[in-house]
């Protein structure tokens, strides 16, 4: 006759075990695990890593998209957009289109989308991405409306992949948490379990294999990888390089993420040797495969080859240390104070193993003759630094930075960074400047070569930075499931593109 | 008691006060939230845009007399990430706080006594050697890495549990063991070395005396008196656990109030740093207070007055 231990334990066993494989996702449902729990997933945020996974073509759509391979532009709610002039383009609306709430799906919701989007009463943030500009949605007819950009904007077509197209009853004080829009899934609920979405049967597109998903957060990436191991959740984002140990489930790919070292132009380094002895002397490829994933890909710009403006020509600046050597030693026998301590700092949280990463380099350095010493920032001290206007006090420092741009240009770069206007820019070169002026206005050939120009004195003439990797994030994908990410999935991740494994 | 409990409710509410001050000024010294909540890229506009809209722009001063208008009627001010009233946001993620400190203090206490009970009755044993290194191992290893390595072994390798979540019974069951490892570790010390202080004591010595047999001694006798340290530090132990239990929390996706306190910390979402202080530390003042009245019953010598 069993004792009561062994009754009690067998029960406690039974109870965890019929408990845990619960958990397990079933059927036509998938589990989706992120890192950070968002704070509104509205429409007008679809820019916004960790919004943009769960809303973006999900629940709410853009008018148009980017394709994720060669940033072409691409129809979604919008299927033909026209330059009227004068700042003015004509939108075509596709047909047969209706909101998750019954609404139609026609010219005023996209003008009441709009006119949310740019309201100072709620803090859209997709309107950083068209800063400084002025649109005006009027309707033409049921499915036509002009939307007039002042200062007029070449970049229109990409501009109508950053607006989200909200229900009309949508909030206009209010971020929404509960999101309406015309996508192939509908939002059902966030609470403590994650948000939970379900399947639009009535969506105008093709039908989703996926019926229900539900995004749980967690911030570990251990657990993320965890989850997915044991069937609890079917993909995992974000997992750090240590945890990506499982080949058939880990896949990696470029997410459009690239890292620099940001030159402050202070003595030692205002001078040009110092700048060029910095890049000789960091071995970038002694880096892949250990602290970094092995398939992070060594930069030459701040732009991935698949954005307009890119410039192929640039080559990755050599690993020689002799060199690097010597040119120290140049710069110290002219008067350069190359013994002075050089702050390089970090940022916490930018990207796994980032100490690691800048305590390598700062070994590199220290080897040619530099004085650097490594200093990690918490976010708000580091965006001090970053950006204008900058502290008055500013010593020698050199900057971690990460910067994305999946918009398919370097027009979201350039100014930014590189114009003697741009809000983060270290630069104050009339050259550049004119260069990205000109090219802002530009279309077709003349653009991308003007923007080529551009890079090309950057990297060749002034070395504003130490540029880094195009960086990739490793995303885990369990058996039930089959997706491929692709270089917007951080940024836009489609429940649709996910098949069910047969 | 009632003068008891006033007494120490006027001390605590000025102590509350002085704190909530200073989260108040200390956290407008981190940084302002325009730039966290705002991408890297939003123009100078659109930053002071915000800093106006949440009322940011105003002097310190003007906004430390709107918050203590605020309050005196309870009003902590919106959520800047979730455009809800904080105060509802920290009492709906404080219960589940609560529950995990509840179960986890339950467990490490049951533990910890009988433990510690045992390893006394025969100092220097085998079983005492054992309790004793176990406990101190417990009691110094860190949070973060017991969870995950938790994960690993039982969610992952054995399967026994859920890795995390909240949704059923078996979620709780590592989360509960994590955060009562370090308070067992440290209370069977506690229990053990006031068992062997009780033990020696002149009337255990005579119920040794008239015969009355080692199980009978420890729990009917010796333990009712061995354990006013071990409530003192039980109670030490639970304040922490609240406040401690931000990291299992955010890795185990457990929607309390350390999980909440980091997610606006991070962002700078000043009203719930408020309210989440302040509703943490009344839960810490009834706690105490708590802890004051279980005294005067395990010891009839002690008044709480």
């Amino acid at each position: 006759m069993p004792n009561r231990s062994h009754i009690l334990g067998g029960a406690l066993f039974a109870l965890v075990a019929t408990a845990s494989s619960l958990a397990v996702a079933q059927g036509a449902d998938v589990k989706i695990a992120v890192p950070v729990e968002p704070a509104n997933i509205d429409g007008c945020n679809t820019t916004v890593n960790g919004i943009n996974t769960i809303v973006k073509e999900n629940i709410v759509e853009t008018l148009t998209v980017l394709d994720p391979n060669d940033s072409k532009v691409l129809p979604r709610l919008a299927t033909k957009w026209d330059d009227q002039g004068n700042g003015t383009w004509r939108i075509s609306l596709r047909e047969g289109v209706t909101f998750h709430d019954g609404k139609p799906f026609n010219a005023d919701a996209v003008v009441k989308a709009i006119t949310r989007m740019q309201s100072t009463g709620v803090t859209c943030l997709d309107r950083t991405k068209i800063a400084n500009v002025k649109l005006t949605a009027t309707a033409v007819d049921e499915k036509t409306v002009d939307i007039h950009a002042d200062p007029a904007q070449v970049l229109m077509p990409v501009f109508l992949s950053f607006m989200g197209i909200v229900g009309p009853d949508t909030s206009t004080t209010e971020l929404s948490r509960a999101p309406v829009g015309t996508g192939p899934f509908q939002f059902v609920s966030w609470d403590g379990d994650g948000v939970k979405l379900k399947r639009n049967d009535k969506y105008w597109g093709k039908k989703p294999e996926v019926e229900n998903a539900t995004y749980v957060f967690r911030g570990e990436s251990a657990l993320r990888a965890a989850m997915v191991k044991t069937g609890e959740a079917d993909i995992a984002f974000a997992i750090a390089p240590q945890d990506a140990d499982d080949p058939k489930m880990d896949k990696s790919f470029l997410n459009g993420e690239t890292t620099r070292i940001r030159l402050i132009m202070q003595p030692p380094l205002d001078d040009i040797r110092i700048r060029q002895a910095l890049n000789l002397g960091f071995d970038r490829q002694a880096l892949v495969g250990t602290v970094l994933s092995d398939k992070v890909v060594p930069a030459t710009q701040f732009i991935l080859p698949k954005i307009n403006g890119y410039n192929p020509d640039l080559k990755v600046w050599p690993f020689d240390v002799d060199k690097a050597a010597a040119l120290v030693a140049e710069a110290k026998a002219a008067g350069v104070p190359v013994d002075k301590e050089i702050r390089l700092v970090g940022r916490t949280n930018f990207f796994p193993n980032e100490p690691e990463v800048l305590e390598a380099i700062q070994q590199m350095w220290q080897a040619i003759g530099l004085n650097v010493k490594v200093e990690m920032m918490e976010s708000a001290e580091w965006l001090k630094l970053v950006n204008k206007p900058y502290p008055a006090d500013r010593s020698a420092m050199m900057i971690q930075e990460m910067h994305d741009n999946n918009n398919g240009d370097a027009a979201f770069t350039m100014y930014f960074r590189y114009h003697s206007k741009g809000q983060q820019s270290e630069m104050n070169n009339s050259a550049v400047d004119s260069l990205i002026d000109k090219a802002m206005s530009e279309t077709g050939e003349h653009r991308t070569k003007d923007f080529q120009e551009a890079n090309r004195i950057i990297a060749d003439e002034i070395i504003p930075a130490v540029p880094q990797y195009h960086m990739v994030s490793q995303m885990r994908v369990g058996p039930r499931v089959n997706y491929e990410p692709n270089g917007l999935s951080t940024v836009q991740f489609e429940l649709s593109d996910i098949a069910l494994s047969k | 008691m009632g003068i008891y409990l006033s007494k120490r409710a006027i001390w605590s509410g000025l102590s509350l006060f002085l704190l909530v001050v200073m989260v108040f000024f200390m956290a407008r010294l981190t940084g302002s939230p325009a730039d966290l909540y705002l991408p890297i890229d939003a123009p100078t506009s659109m930053r002071e845009e915000f800093s106006r809209l949440h009322g940011f722009d105003q002097p310190v001063y003007v906004q430390f007399f709107d918050f203590l208008r605020g309050l005196v009627t309870l009003d902590f001010g919106q959520s800047l990430r979730q455009g809800r009233p904080a105060l509802a946001l920290v009492l709906e993620a404080m219960p589940t706080t609560l529950l995990l400190a509840l179960w986890s203090i339950t467990a490490a206490l049951m533990i910890a006594i009988v433990t510690g009970a045992l390893a006394a009755w025969r100092p220097n044993s085998v079983f005492d050697r054992i309790a004793t290194l176990l406990s101190l191992i417990g009691a110094s290893l860190p949070n973060f890495w017991i969870a995950i390595v938790g994960v690993l072994v039982f969610a992952v390798g054995l399967r026994l549990v859920p890795t995390s979540g909240t949704g059923s019974v078996s979620q709780w069951i590592l989360p509960v063991a994590v955060l009562a490892i370090r308070p067992c570790g440290l209370l069977v010390q506690v229990a053990r070395s006031s068992m062997i202080s009780v033990l020696s004591s002149a009337y255990v010595k005579t119920a040794r005396a008239k015969g009355a047999r080692g199980r009978r001694i420890i729990f009917v006798h010796a333990l009712r008196n061995a354990m006013l340290p071990v409530v003192t530090v039980a109670g030490d132990q639970a304040a922490g656990i609240i406040n401690g239990a931000v990291i299992v929390e955010t890795i185990f996706g457990f929607p309390g109030i350390g999980k909440l306190m980091i997610d606006s910390i991070t962002y700078r979402d000043f009203a719930v740093i408020q309210a989440g202080v302040m509703v943490t530390a009344i839960a810490i003042f009834m706690l105490n207070v708590g802890i004051d009245i279980v005294y005067a019953v395990l010891d009839p010598r002690i008044r709480v007055n």
